[in-house]
Order: C-alpha cells, then structure tokens, then sequence
C-alpha cells in the first residue's frame, strides 16, 4: 500500500513547534500581568483558525463570530491561570469547544449554511470541468459535515482541518486518547458514506 | 500479519493509521494487511480519499479584525494584591485582637462589679424594709429579732 494511504510522513515527521513560540510566550507573559496590546497580538494569530472552527461547528457567520470573541474574552480572564504545560493553542480551542457546544446545546435546531457557497475553494483543478467536479465534493463534504453529530463533528474538524495529534485532541475534548480514536473513525466512516452516497 | 476476519474492516485501526497514531510495527502490520484485505483496503482507500479532500477546504477567515472587537471589552486585570487580600499573616491581626481582648476584660469587670462587688449593698433602699419579716416600729418577737435579720 502506498505511503500517501497511510500517514506514514505524519508518524515519521514530528510535529515541530510553530515558528514564533518564544514570541508567542513573551505575548502570554505580558498578557498575564495585564497589558491587553500583547493579548491582541496573540487573538490576532488565531483568531481565524478559532473562528472557522467554530463556524463550521455552529453554522452561521454571525454567531460564530459572536462566539469567537466571547472566547477570546473568557480567555482574557482565564489567562492569570493558564500553564505552560498546556499549548496556548490547544487551551483555546477547548474554551472554543465548549462555547460551540453550549451555543449548540442552548438553540436545540442547527441551520447550517452551505460554506463553499460562500467561498471559493482552492482553485487547484486544471480545467473548468474538474474545477467544478472539485467545488461538488467540497459541497458535498461541508453537507456531510454538518449532517455528523457534534461530538464527531468538532473532533473531524480539529484533526483534519486543524491539524492537531491525539494528544491535543484528548486535551481539547477531555476525553481519553481511545475516545478520540473511536470518535474519529466513526466520524470518518459517516462522512464516507455521505460522500459516497452524494458523489454516487 | 494480520488476516481478513469477520471484523474486518477494522474502522478504528485504519482511522488511525490515517493520522500517524499507531506504533511502528501495528502500522506496518494494518498496511500489510490493507494490501490483501479488500474490505480494508477499500476503507483506508475512502479515509485517505476523504483526507485529500479536507486538505482542499476553504479556510474563511473572519473578515474583520476581531483582535479589535475584543481589546475594548476586556476588564482591566485585577492587581495581584486585591486577589489575596483576605490571605493575612496571624501577626498582622494581633493588635486588633489585643484591643478585642481589653474590651472584653474590661466588661466583665465592670459586670462583676454590678453583680457581687460591695456596691450591690450600697444601693439597696431603706424603703424596701417594709418588706422584712418585721417591718418598720414592729416588736421583735423571738428568733425573729436576732442580729442579722433586720
């Protein structure tokens, strides 16, 4: 089997820190002792990776938006008692889970909007046929994604978009590593199916 | 290597093939077995389907600077001090817990005084002899009249 099926170069390649960590800490630091210009410079760094994620979990550009900034200001005041031995990054995106999930919990029915109507996916397909075929399956997953329970939903879009290893993903959802696991191969396995189904 | 079995295919495994989690020799052990198990195969071939997809998605950015929207409600962070101002050193409360004591003293002082001291018969009144066994300009008859009960 070939080594792009596997996720061979991601167990081979270890995740190395992002670039600006020293920066990123002298920003936490300052933000700690109350100087809200470095807590501004650490929103602005991920203020659209916590934003997408959340809008993908709730569905509508206003109220993710609304949400992001109640993240970053519960973040503001949880910061006196935020540790090191927890990625900065990772700590946000649980607050932001929990946020999205409450909000979801709160309304009961969730409308989704249809993101790639909104935008325009990667135009990396060589011609208008396969760049349409292209926009189709992004369709197709962003309908699936908003089809799969939240659970799932939130720990799809935190691996496979985001990025983040089991580890941070069990931090992030406090939930065990098996958890993770299972819930991200159920995910996978629904997405399949609609996918399938859809492109069928 | 693994066989195809009746759990096949084996979701979670292949799942986290996909994204780098298992240890070397599972790893090598579910891709050999992939290789020859057309169910497995299948599956790991929609998850790596899947993954190349998601690497395609629109990544929206919020569209304004919400860096800015939040600065203005942030709450001026409280000085560490006023987090521990109720945490006080036994030394720091003694003189308050002197001058508690002195007040204290002194009542009861002035209290036993009232109660027991030589004031209580200072101050009882002449007209409350009415009230004795014989009263005021009455003959002393027996016991009655014996030192001390007048």
């Amino acid at each position: 089997m070939p080594d792009r099926l596997t996720g061979q170069k991601d167990r081979t390649v270890p995740c190395s820190p992002p670039p600006g960590v020293q920066e990123e800490r002298e920003w936490i630091r300052r933000a700690q002792a109350g100087e809200r210009a470095a807590y501004s410079k650490l929103v602005r760094r991920y203020q659209d990776r916590l934003y997408r994620f959340v809008l993908r979990m709730v569905g509508t550009r206003e109220e993710a938006l609304e949400l992001t900034q109640d993240v970053f200001i519960k973040a503001w005041q949880a910061l006196p008692q935020w540790k090191p031995d927890a990625a900065f990054h990772t700590w946000l995106f649980r607050i932001g889970s929990n946020a999205a999930m409450d909000a979801l919990r709160r309304r009961k029915i969730v409308e989704f909007t249809q993101l790639e109507e909104q935008y325009d996916p990667v135009a990396d397909a060589p011609d208008p046929e396969a760049q349409l075929q292209s926009k189709q399956r992004l369709q197709a997953l962003e309908a699936a994604l908003a089809c799969l329970p939240p659970e799932q939903r939130e720990a799809i879009l935190l691996r496979e978009v985001e990025g983040l290893s089991y580890a941070e993903l069990s931090a992030v959802l406090g939930v065990n590593e098996g958890t993770v696991k299972s819930r991200l191969a159920r995910a996978r396995a629904a997405l399949a199916s609609r996918f399938e189904k859809a492109n069928a | 290597m693994i066989s195809q079995s009746q759990d096949c295919p084996r979701a979670e495994a292949l799942s986290a093939l996909i994204d780098g989690e298992l240890a070397p020799r599972e790893h090598d052990q579910l891709t050999a077995h992939a290789a020859v198990c057309p169910l497995c195969g299948a599956t790991l071939q929609q998850f790596s389907d899947l993954r190349g997809t998601f690497q395609r998605v629109a990544h929206p950015d919020a569209g304004v600077d919400i860096a800015a929207l939040v600065e203005p409600q942030l709450q001026p962070r409280q000085p560490a001090e006023s987090g521990r101002a109720w945490r006080r050193w036994p030394w720091q409360l003694a003189p308050g817990g002197v001058a508690a004591a002195g007040v204290l003293a002194t009542g009861v002082y002035l209290g036993m005084l009232l109660m027991g001291g030589t004031a209580a018969v200072a101050t009882r009144p002449a007209a409350m002899a009415v009230f004795d066994a014989v009263p005021p300009g009455g003959l002393c008859v027996g016991a009655l009249c014996a030192p001390g009960t007048r």
